[in-house]
């Protein structure tokens, strides 16, 4: 597959894409869900830490 | 291993093998071959993702470490769901909407043909000489608890990967690793269970969990910032998140998993689920390393868990000192066990002062017990001074092999053999691809016919299939060269991770200067890597920081002159 050329502004996307703010995720929207992964990494740390306080 | 454990396992290795085959069948053309016809949904590239990440090893060592080290390995992937959003902002929609075949391809759109063939020739190197280790580390360990030969294991787990590999392509990759991952979580889950019923009667979860968090094993949050100490939280949050960047976003064996999604939702999906559940998931199999090492405060360890390195000592002329070892270890461990016992009845009282004081007594029966393996240990490295002194490796297949039911123990080996044979299968899978699509149709034959690209594929699977077995044989008369191995990976990984952010983020910046800026950052690791003490994980945050850093410094001076006007 031949590559189009690159610009200074980076490479030119595929005009005939979709968009990918036309996709929508099961949330909502994707910022929604990325706020869910970075969430749920929160409240693992914090219930590791309470793991580890009152265990070891 | 019984009967059944065989027919257990022969059963799990045939139907792997023929349903990876027929699944893989009738595809047309180098998309349908190499990217699954684009078509995954997100569940199966998740399930891919996670296998192709987690080795055998992953399996086999990390229950070891939670037993010798504790819980605190957890932290090395706190960067990793942090990555999974960056990447699916990022690396997702560019890869996807360029409708690329690998990473690397990437690259030349964006930069130019230099910059893509160096990091496409850096990943066959150090992915060929990884997927030779993939194949290797877990028949070694097998070899050495089961007895099984060393090169027979080797080729019988290459040539089935091969196999599959081959004739199904992605699709068959995917597919299997689907029905691996599910065997692999079985499998543990059924360790886990197995390691709670088999504590003594009256003992439970809850008593086993305090138990070894009372021996520092349930340790998995470190606040305190020590660049000595390789396990805390900052250097799991910020050189893991380097690390995930790099592994994900610019290693085609993980590229090719989310390439194969239908839509650019399915393949953010995917990673944003192995954000959400990878964590988790490690922390378990920590838990389950937890789990064995309080089974061991009731049932006797051996002295050392590397059955081939006890035996060797015993035949030597240390042997009749290693059995007063023995005898020794025996005794403390009786001492150990009473005091187990009496922490959990403390516990049972609610007294505080009695706990402190039972606690301290098990710390000081624990403190006798290592004291004695390390003397043991001292004596197998002078007998033969090129012993690993680590039992890491071998501490829950021992556990498996000597305590769970029969049938459970082929169930645990199809599962230990699924990881290694699933990672290996993505790696010979991203080594064809980028083989064929970043050196053959680049170079060699652009304008061939899509089934002639198909059969070289296969004929480039094959052939990394039979490198990396090859490898893997040789790889047993490596010794440490084994770990440098290891280590080349780590010292590539932040230059590459550096140029791919220079592609995604800095989009004035050419070819040329970042091309030239990483070899200098690679220069400067390199030299860390020979000249400074500097921990492995952070190679990955110097190399990519380095890469940005030299890239906007030699920008100016490679920026073309535009004409005057009028």
């Amino acid at each position: 597959m031949k590559l189009p050329e690159p610009t200074l502004e980076g490479a030119p996307l595929d005009p005939e894409a979709p968009d990918p703010a036309d996709e929508h995720p099961p949330l909502g929207s994707w910022p929604r869900l990325y706020l869910l992964v970075l969430g749920n990494l929160a409240v693992l740390i914090l219930l590791f830490t309470l793991f580890t306080a009152y265990f070891d | 291993m019984t009967s059944l454990d065989w027919i257990v396992l022969s059963a799990a290795m045939v139907f792997i093998v023929v349903y990876g085959v027929w699944k893989g069948r009738g595809q047309r053309g180098l998309e349908a071959y190499l990217l699954s016809g684009r078509s995954a949904k997100w569940y199966t590239i998740a399930l891919s993702i996670m296998a192709t990440q987690a080795s055998a090893i992953t399996f086999l060592s990390t229950p070891g470490q939670a037993y010798d080290d504790g819980m605190r390995f957890v932290q090395m992937y706190l960067g990793l769901p942090i990555a999974m959003v960056i990447l699916s902002i990022t690396a997702v929609p560019i890869f996807h909407r360029l409708k690329v075949y690998t990473a690397y391809e990437y690259l030349e759109g964006r930069f130019d043909l230099k910059t893509r063939s160096a990091a496409a020739l850096l990943f066959l190197t150090q992915r060929g000489l990884a997927a030779g280790l993939t194949i290797f580390a877990p028949a070694l360990i097998l070899s050495v608890i089961l007895g099984w030969n060393l090169t027979y294991t080797n080729v019988a787990v290459g040539v089935m990967v091969v196999i599959y590999t081959t004739l199904g392509g992605t699709k068959a990759v995917s597919w299997t690793q689907f029905h691996q991952m599910l065997v692999i979580t079985l499998g543990m889950a059924v360790a886990f269970v197995t390691a709670i019923v088999l504590l003594p009667e009256g003992v439970g979860f809850l008593d086993a969990a305090r138990l070894s968090g009372s021996l520092g094993r349930l340790n998995a949050i470190d606040f305190s910032f020590d660049p000595a100490n390789r396990y805390n939280i900052w250097s799991g949050v910020i050189g893991g998140l380097f690390l995930a960047l790099s592994y994900f976003g610019t290693d085609q064996s993980q590229v090719q998993r989310y390439l194969t999604g239908s839509s650019i939702a399915q393949s953010r999906l995917a990673l944003l689920f192995n954000g959400l559940v990878k964590v988790p998931m490690q922390f378990l199999i920590l838990l389950l390393g937890a789990m064995v090492f309080a089974f061991y405060q009731f049932s006797q360890p051996p002295v050392f868990f590397n059955p081939v390195a006890v035996e060797q000592v015993r035949e030597s002329p240390y042997g009749e000192r290693f059995d007063e070892l023995e005898e020794a270890y025996a005794r403390a461990f009786d001492h150990k066990r009473a005091e187990a016992h009496d922490l959990l009845a403390a516990y049972d009282r609610g007294d505080d002062s009695l706990i402190a004081a039972s606690r301290q007594d098990l710390l000081d029966a624990d403190a006798e017990m290592t004291q004695i393996k390390r003397r043991a240990v001292d004596l197998m490295v002078a007998n033969d001074p090129q012993v690993d002194p680590s039992d890491t490796n071998f501490v829950f297949l021992t556990f498996v092999i000597d305590y769970l039911p029969a049938g459970l123990v082929g169930l645990l080996i199809a599962a230990i053999l699924f990881a290694s044979m699933s990672s290996t299968s993505s790696e010979l899978n991203a080594l064809a691809s980028t083989t064929v699509v970043d050196v053959y149709k680049r170079w060699l034959r652009p304008d061939a016919g899509e089934q002639h690209y198909v059969v070289v594929s296969k004929l480039a699977t094959v052939f990394w299939g039979a490198y990396a077995i090859w490898f893997a044989e040789f790889a047993s008369r490596l010794g440490t060269l084994v770990e440098a191995v290891n280590i080349l990976g780590s010292i590539f990984y932040g230059t590459i991770l550096g140029i791919f952010l220079m592609a995604f983020y800095s989009r004035r910046v050419g070819g040329t200067a970042v091309f030239v800026a990483a070899i200098f950052a690679e220069l400067v690791v390199v030299w860390c890597f020979l000249a400074t003490d500097i921990s492995f994980l952070w190679y990955n945050v110097i190399g990519c920081l380095l890469v940005i850093l030299f890239s906007w410094t030699i920008h100016p001076l490679t920026r073309r002159r535009r004409p005057v006007a009028g």
